[in-house]
């Protein structure tokens, strides 16, 4: 199990580019100099010179071959030992004797959110249990890459039309009122519908505001019409909240009720809710009318049920994994692998395997554009020359790769580190002492009066990140204060724009897409006011393109733009969590979507190792 | 003794009041809401001022604060505490959940404080200035120094190391399975008792060793009395009226306890569902919980008053 281990592979790998990089620089440094030396003139004085000149060289490049490899390392951390992480799970399941084996209670830990309500869930309110009781019309899988799930991949007629085939087999889980009945498109339609409701509590209403209709053409059959071409459509179709509640539960109930009362979490998903202790235990159970097909023809799930323990503290759920009674550790935020690392001192290298989850959740620094002396462009483009992304990462985070405007994992538009380490802002060494002196030019171009600079609002989980930033920018010349914030004033600041500079979390949807949201004028979360005709521009011909390609190079002008002309905001990181499981669950994969929803777990099942 | 009862009764409602302003005004001071949680929360975004206001509508933000007050002290005082902002629960079903949680908590933590506090303090004081006392102080500040956030931490994690043990989960009720709920609840609650009974310790002994100088202890062991019954039947009896002080602020001090061990070994208490109320700016159920807690410290007080009397029956009421 060691030799499959995610973690060992990636120190191998760390270790040998490494060694082999520093090999060569000093081959290749050594051989220059040699020559140089041999090529000089007798010169004692200049000899030194050329010598020292040489070690001076020697030294950069050592330095830089460092970088690389830094560099190598991350990547290694984002797609290819992704990949080999996917592999390594296939083969572990091809090797396994007669293929998944069906039983077993997972136990996973969770907090509980107390809210049924997919309409209504706020951060960290929504109850785990509902990922596992409900289903999707389509799954977005591994590499945001959507697939049949309730209903067939979508019939796309033309760019505002598209046709969604209900599988007959679904069915609502065999629980009142609902008791089993066919899942149908007015199932659909309802479900869809119901998030843009006049509720001051639902709080995702714009999730289809460019859905002009969703009918049901018949039993089986939704037509989805979009108000103008919305290339994302599918996307937003098939994402991990778009979780459908019945109408029969709503008209019977009301929406109060559907928020508040667990009875009333009836899906078509694989597991049922047995029963609910709050603040305690929630168990789930399997559902025998899943409609997913099993691979010896039976069916979904493999899993009985679930144990879910609520409301772990830290030190409570490290033990309890180590003490051997949890199949699940968590998802690590922030790249922060300090409790697997602590489980695996413990416990042994082979006690948990480490997932990278491609849901990018990371760290920027918002800039309030209509507030002084952030409505000059320069100083914001200063000190987005200034942040030292590589240093901020290392220093304080441990892994994680740096991060431009979309995210890595939304690809293929996300810029990787190959792209991002060439731009101003993003690179080391020497080259970095080159945009700070164009910081510093920037800075002193624009005039401003250091004297008022406001504050920066940092979030108090990012309170080291703040401090380097604040450093960062000492740089070039530019004073600011830090001023820490909870998450809560954090929000409040940013929701109600009342914020010069505030450093914060943030989460990247699937599609680049969420540019639009962030920056076009007047969109949602553009909490930092940032306008710009030719940003709008192409940010509606983004979202209303279809194809990758064309759709590709429109966000490769739009990131660029944002970059080298804007600085809006300052993208510096983006994290890939990481889930951490036991080696005897079998079948696991990693999605986007920060719980592991009925596609990824349905298809998971425990060898027989498992000790709990 | 009546009438001082009825006295200090009569000024409860009064004091309920003057503490419900000072929890409802308080609590409002917090920065951060609900409201903005939640519009924060919305995807792609949707925030406007018209959200915003539906939203305080219908959490009845929108009327004057005064008016907010009134309604929500009506409501309470007719038995109604609302539901969460959060959760949607029923505050009432909550705290009828989790209250004996607590109050099973806060007596297994009275139940270690008292005896531990106070016969270290006497043993210490009988034993003054030998190895057994000066033992006894150096555990005492010990115990005072130590958080017992860290306390708690330490003793998840070093049977972990050890013995590869994690305490039981998830929380069981004493009623479905005694051993493992005592199992789950005696460690917690001795930690919570720790660094109470440590004050109590030393302030035990301070007292003793000044009533063990008294003449009339002298007396009592000129008369021949046995040690055991000079120290606990005479001593101890006149050294209680400050210990007694001490033992009711316990409960305010077993609360602040129990909201950090509750946390720290997921147990169900109130002590943990105010954590998850302040961290969620849930503020009916903030309000509820300070308004209910401060109720009863104020009963907690008053036994302390009247039991005072049993002590010492040169104290009457007036």
């Amino acid at each position: 199990m060691a030799e499959r281990n995610y973690w060992t592979r990636m120190q191998r790998h760390q270790m040998s580019r490494r060694g082999l990089l520093k090999a060569s620089a000093r081959a290749g440094v050594g051989a220059a100099g040699l020559a140089l030396v041999g090529c000089g003139d007798d010169d004692d004085d200049d000899g030194q010179q050329a010598a020292a000149q040489v070690q001076q060289q020697q030294d950069q490049v050592e330095q830089q071959a460092e970088q690389q490899a830094m560099q190598q390392q991350q990547q290694a951390a984002t797609a290819q030992e992704q990949q080999e992480q996917q592999e390594a799970v296939a083969q572990a399941q091809a090797q396994q004797a007669g293929g998944p084996k069906y039983g077993g209670m997972v136990q996973i830990w969770g907090e509980d959110g107390g809210l049924f309500d997919p309409a209504v869930t706020i951060h960290g309110g929504t109850d785990a249990s509902i990922f596992q009781c409900f289903d999707f019309i389509n799954y977005m899988d591994a590499g945001n890459e959507i697939t049949d799930a309730m209903a067939e991949l979508p019939e796309i007629v033309d760019e505002l039309n598209f046709i969604y085939q209900i599988k007959p087999d679904v069915y609502w889980q065999d629980l009142p009122p609902l008791n089993g009945r066919q899942f149908t498109a007015d199932d659909a339609v309802f479900g869809y519908e119901r998030f843009g409701q006049d509720n001051p509590e639902f709080v995702y209403k714009d999730r289809y505001v460019l859905v002009d209709s969703f009918t049901a053409v018949d039993e089986l059959t939704m037509h989805v019409t979009a108000s103008e071409p919305f290339a994302p459509l599918l996307v937003a179709m098939s994402e991990t909240g778009a979780l459908m509640v019945a109408r029969d539960i709503v008209d019977q109930f009301g929406d109060a009720e559907v928020s508040s009362n667990p009875d009333l979490v009836v899906g078509t998903g694989s597991m049922m809710l047995d029963s609910r202790e709050p603040d305690v235990e929630t168990v789930l159970k399997r559902n025998p009318n899943y409609y997913r097909p099993a691979h010896d023809g039976g069916k979904l799930p493999y899993f009985d049920g679930y144990n879910i323990i609520w409301g772990l503290d830290d030190a409570n759920r490290i033990a309890q994994y180590i003490a051997g009674n949890l199949d699940f550790h968590h998802l690590q935020w922030y790249g922060e692998l300090r409790d697997i690392e602590t489980i695996r001192a413990e416990a042994g290298e082979d006690s948990i395997v480490a997932v990278p989850n491609p849901v990018a959740f990371g760290l920027a620094t918002h800039i309030h554009v209509n507030r002084e002396p952030y409505t000059d462009p320069r100083v914001r483009l200063a000190l987005h020359h200034a942040v030292n992304r590589p240093a901020i990462i290392a220093t304080t985070l441990g892994a994680g790769t740096i991060g431009g405007p979309v995210a890595e994992t939304i690809a293929p538009y996300g810029w990787g580190i190959d792209e991002l380490s060439q731009w101003p802002g993003y690179r080391s060494d020497a080259e970095r002492e080159e945009d700070l002196a164009e910081g510093r030019k920037l800075l002193e171009a624009s005039g401003y009066d250091p004297s008022t600079v406001p504050p920066m609002e940092v979030w108090d989980w990012a309170s080291d990140q703040g401090q380097v930033l604040q450093q960062n920018f000492r740089e070039i010349g530019y004073e600011v204060e830090i001023l820490e914030q909870t998450t809560n004033d954090c929000l409040a600041a940013r929701q109600n724009h009342e914020f010069s500079m505030i450093t914060l979390g943030q989460q990247a949807a699937a599609d680049p897409d969420l540019l639009y949201n962030d920056l076009h004028t007047g969109a949602g979360q553009n909490y930092g006011e940032f306008s710009d005709p030719e940003i709008d521009e192409m940010l509606v011909k983004g979202r209303t393109t279809f194809g990758t390609e064309n759709r590709k190079a429109i966000y490769d002008e739009i990131q660029t733009k944002l970059l080298e002309e804007h600085a809006p905001r300052l993208w510096w990181h983006w994290s890939l969590p990481t889930v951490g499981h036991r080696p005897w669950l079998q079948g696991f994969r990693a999605t986007p979507g920060i719980t592991p929803t009925n596609q990824v777990m349905n298809e998971c099942w425990f060898d027989e190792t498992r000790t709990i | 003794m009546r009438n001082y009862i009825f006295r200090r009764l009569m000024l409860l409602p009064i004091t309920v009041i003057l503490l419900s302003i000072f929890v409802f005004g308080l609590i409002r001071l917090v920065p951060g809401s609900v409201i903005d949680a939640r519009l924060a929360a919305g995807f792609p975004g949707t925030a406007n001022a018209d959200d915003r206001a539906k939203l305080e509508a219908h959490f009845g933000l929108d009327k004057p604060v005064h008016e907010q007050y009134v309604t929500w002290i009506g409501q309470v005082f007719s038995g109604d505490f609302g539901t969460s902002w959060l959760t949607k629960e029923d505050i009432l079903d909550n705290f009828r959940r989790r209250m004996p949680v607590t109050v099973e908590l806060l007596v297994l933590t009275l139940l270690i404080y008292i005896p531990l506090g106070i016969g270290t303090g006497v043993w210490s004081a009988v034993r003054q200035n030998r190895t057994d006392d000066y033992s006894i102080r150096f555990v005492t500040i010990l115990f005072l120094a130590i958080p017992n956030f860290w306390l708690a931490t330490l003793v998840i994690v070093v049977p972990l190391v050890l013995w590869g043990y994690a305490p039981p989960v998830p929380y069981v009720q004493l009623w479905e399975e005694p051993d493992t709920n005592l199992v789950q609840m005696i460690v917690p609650a001795a930690i919570a008792a720790l660094a109470g009974a440590a004050v109590l310790g030393r302030v035990a002994r301070s007292e003793m060793l000044e009533v063990l100088r008294q003449d009339y202890v002298r007396t009592a062991y000129a008369k021949g009395l046995s040690g055991y019954v000079v120290v606990l039947r005479h001593a101890l009896r006149n050294a209680m009226i400050p210990l007694i002080t001490l033992i009711g602020l316990v409960f305010a001090n077993g609360v602040a306890g129990a909201v950090i061990v509750e946390q720290i070994f997921a147990i169900p208490g109130m002590g943990r569902y105010l954590v998850q109320s302040l961290l969620n700016n849930d503020l009916p159920v903030v309000q509820v919980w300070m308004l209910i807690f401060g109720a009863a410290f104020i009963m907690v007080n008053l036994l302390v008053d009247l039991s005072y009397g049993m002590f010492d029956p040169r104290i009457r009421f007036q």
